[in-house]
């Protein structure tokens, strides 16, 4: 895992395939997590429906974030402030949901 | 290992883009996220309201609409990657292409805004469509704001502007752009689908 | 100044500081009324002094503006002013109808004055800040268009930077702003909207461009960093002012009569006007590290930094502490609003008003820099009127809580006049740092006194002999 990352790390641009597979991939994720979640919302209810898509927004949002806005290539205090944003705003509607 | 050849993927540089921009992107994530704060709290008073008046949303149209600008947001990433390898032309290609997506995120939107008003619904309907109205519309605002950067930057890509090693521009553009599919993301969760 | 025409803004700046001691000694005047009713009275009743206190305020702040507009405009533009000429005419008009104005407070009866000057047939008298006789309001648009017309000409004819765009376009907006003052509906809800339009329009959206504007071309003056780099930090900070100061004119809409949902909307946007504020804080002491000269006028960058600093307390602290809906149910029109309005006007506009003054002056008197006798009164001067209205800030926020807990929240409110008295330390303590206060403006003052100009041998022999 950690080699692999690695590899397409350092090869972003001198194999451009690989970047470009890898935001494929990553635009896949997403087509797919949103459908999920569109799924859910008629499957399910309550907080196990707030709880799940809550959780699947955070990984979008961490895709969107780390692969499409590029931050996993910059220093890490970028990605943390992201992740408390990510994280606080999360935390955030889930207490208020569970508060109602 | 090998060492970095291109500062691109230097896992230590700083943010892509214009610095000012983040600061921009940062001050926005606040303002919605306060946003999302407050329709949270106001929903946690209101349960019935809020999720009798969520059913009567469009989903369809919501979850078409991410779709549309998680794909855009891809697009804006081909941009980058094409231009990185110094090809302008498919960089405004692909600018285009997420430029088109932005204007089917607004057409479907203003369909949205109009069922609402043919319905008689407005700010003062009751407080999840207050919340629902003036978020999306708010949102609503930022699309044609990241689509007037974008246009600006596919236009430069197309003139040349741009090269393989100076491309700040594209990234800067870019970066509001995922920004704004970020909060729509968030968006679409909290108010079409949680309930 | 490297362009004669700027020569204009000297006037200009003078008559701001002469009406600046005009504002602080109404203020001293309507601080003696609340502890002694009748001081004064009938000669000099406090709607009058409080009158002439505001309207001197809003008057030499828009001086300083116009004086700031005609100095920087030239210079950015790099070619002289379109027509210098106007600009004085312009100047000795707007002055006489400061002066004309406020006399007629003084002399006539208020309601004698509105019967005179016809505001039967177009009413606009009464609300606050905008007390002036129609013919004064019809004055002052005629004063903006004249600036307007000439800073837009020099801007065309010269080197359009974003400074200047943002300056002029500002410009623009401030007299556009000004137009809702002639709207003033028998209904009072939209009498009130009317109000707002002007008074928060400029003060949280307009004027914090022109705050923008001036700081940024001073920190580019004195800095020497690039252009390029400060522009962008203004254009950010520009978005989230209109960002958020668009929809938070909605704290003025609570529990008035405008539709409900204004407590949600204004609550939210206004709740991050701060964030302007907080991002003029950065950006100009990442600017300050970034300095790639020493300027020699210390006190203008003394003035440059503590505007920031002091609007975003005045403005973004005590403004966010009183903005959201809960609160306001509580404390509207409080004296924590004259506390919030105070620091807020002073620390934003008051501030950047005498940091353009401190840098530009000496120009204007053929100096790179004051002599450093004359900066150290200043700067002097800086201290004791700041740290003044800080003082004045607590004292009446103070009275504010006073009149919270024993009226407002109380399960059993007490009359407002008996508050007042028990409110009666708070403006015994304000009306100690009024004093300070005009002692600190004298001491300003007095810098401008001192022959001479900055000496750099002088100064470097004397710092290395420490
Ligand atoms: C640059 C300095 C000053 C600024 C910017 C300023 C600004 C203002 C403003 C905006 C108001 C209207 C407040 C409101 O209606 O809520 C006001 C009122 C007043 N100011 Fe000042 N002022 C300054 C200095 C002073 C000083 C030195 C004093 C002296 C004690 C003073 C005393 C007063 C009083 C007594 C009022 C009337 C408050 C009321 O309506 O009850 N001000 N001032
Ligand atoms: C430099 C900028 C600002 C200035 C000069 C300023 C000045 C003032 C003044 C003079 C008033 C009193 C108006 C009157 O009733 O006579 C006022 C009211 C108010 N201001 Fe500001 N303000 C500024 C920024 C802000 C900000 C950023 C906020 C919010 C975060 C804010 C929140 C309020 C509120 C809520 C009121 C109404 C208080 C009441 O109804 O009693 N202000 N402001
Ligand atoms: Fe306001």
């Amino acid at each position: 895992m950690k080699s692999s990352h690695t590899v397409l790390l350092d090869n972003g641009l001198k194999h451009p395939a690989s970047g470009t597979r890898r935001a494929t991939l990553t635009w896949l994720i997403l087509l797919g997590l949103t459908t999920l979640s569109f799924r859910l919302s008629t499957a399910v209810s309550g907080s196990v429906l707030m709880f799940t898509v809550l959780g699947l927004t955070l990984i979008k949002g961490h895709l969107v974030t780390n692969e499409f806005m590029g931050l996993r290539h910059v220093r890490w205090v970028w990605r943390l402030v992201m992740a408390i944003y990510l994280l606080s705003v999360g935390s955030i509607i889930a207490f208020a949901y569970l508060s109602a | 290992m090998t060492p970095h050849i291109n500062s691109d993927t230097d896992a230590t540089q700083d943010l892509p883009g214009d610095l000012a921009i983040w600061i921009f992107i940062f001050a926005e994530l606040v303002v919605f996220g306060i946003f999302f704060a407050a329709y949270a709290f106001a929903r946690s008073t209101h349960v019935t309201l809020f999720n009798a008046s969520q059913l009567t949303l469009n989903r369809d149209n919501g979850f078409a609409n991410t779709l549309i600008l998680v794909t855009s947001s891809y697009f804006v990433v081909r941009a980058n990657q094409a231009i990185k390898a110094g090809h302008n032309k498919v960089c405004g290609h692909w600018l285009s292409g997420a430029l088109g997506l932005g204007g089917g995120f607004l057409l479907l939107k203003l369909a949205e805004f109009h069922q609402d008003f043919v319905h008689g619904i407005n700010l003062s309907t009751n407080l999840f469509y207050m919340f629902y109205l003036s978020l999306t519309f708010f949102h609503f605002m930022h699309v044609i704001m990241g689509m007037v950067i974008l246009a600006v930057v596919a236009y430069k890509a197309y003139t040349g502007h741009y090269s393989a090693e100076h491309h700040t521009g594209v990234e800067t553009g870019g970066s509001y752009w995922h920004m704004v599919d970020l909060v729509w993301i968030i968006l679409f969760a909290l108010v079409y689908v949680i309930h | 100044m490297n362009y004669q025409s700027q020569r204009v803004a000297k006037p200009y700046f003078i008559a701001a500081l002469g009406l600046f001691v005009g504002q602080i000694v109404f203020g001293l005047i309507a601080g003696l009324q609340y502890l002694n009713g009748t001081f004064l009275f009938p000669a000099l009743p406090f709607d009058v002094v409080h009158m002439s206190h505001t309207n001197l305020l809003i008057v030499w702040l828009l001086m300083a503006f116009m004086g700031a507009a005609y100095f920087i405009v030239p210079e950015e533009a790099q070619t002289e002013l379109y027509s210098p000429k106007l600009a004085l005419i312009t100047f000795w008009v707007f002055l006489a109808a400061g002066a004309v104005t406020i006399l007629s407070y003084l002399f006539v009866p208020y309601t004698q004055l509105a019967a005179m000057t016809g505001n039967a047939v177009l009413p606009t008298m009464g609300r606050g800040y905008l007390e002036q006789p129609l013919p004064i309001k019809v004055g002052i648009v005629l004063v903006a268009l004249s600036l307007l017309f000439n800073v837009t000409m020099t801007l065309i004819k010269g080197r359009k930077t974003s400074i200047n765009i943002i300056l002029v376009g500002s410009l623009w907006g401030l007299a556009l702003l000004f137009l809702p003052a002639f709207y003033f509906p028998q209904d009072t809800v939209k009498a009130s909207f009317g109000w707002w339009w002007v008074v928060h329009g400029w003060v949280e959206g307009d004027w914090e461009l022109i705050l923008g504007a001036l700081l940024g071309f001073i920190l580019i003056k004195m800095t020497g960093v690039d252009r390029e780099i400060i522009e962008k930090w203004i254009y950010i900070i520009i978005a989230m002012t209109l960002i958020s100061g668009l929809v938070g004119i909605g704290h003025h809409y609570y529990y008035t009569g405008a539709p409900a949902y204004w407590i949600w909307l204004g609550s939210i946007f206004s709740a991050l006007e701060p964030i302007p504020f907080m991002l003029l804080i950065a950006f100009s002491f990442k600017t300050l590290l970034q300095r790639r000269r020493e300027h020699p006028n210390k006190a203008a960058m003394l003035w440059a930094m503590g505007t920031p600093i002091m609007a975003f307390l005045g403005a973004g602290l005590w403004g966010f502490m009183i903005t959201l809906a809960p609160v306001q149910y509580y404390i509207h029109g409080t004296q924590f609003t004259a506390a919030h309005g105070h620091l807020a006007f002073f620390g934003a506009y008051a501030m950047i008003a005498l940091a353009i003054i401190s840098y530009a002056m000496p120009l204007l008197r053929g100096r790179t820099a004051n002599s450093m006798v004359a900066q150290r009164w200043e700067m002097t001067g800086f201290w004791f009127m700041t740290l003044s209205m800080i003082g004045i800030t607590l004292a009446l926020t103070g009275a504010g809580i006073v009149t919270l807990f024993l009226q407002r929240a109380a399960e059993d409110p007490m009359g407002f006049m008996q508050v007042q008295d028990k409110a009666r330390v708070f403006f015994w303590i304000r009306e100690f740092f009024g004093v300070s206060f005009f002692t600190g403006l004298l001491i300003y003052l007095r810098s401008f006194f001192f022959a001479g100009e900055y000496e750099y041998a002088n100064e470097m022999k004397q710092a290395l002999s420490k």
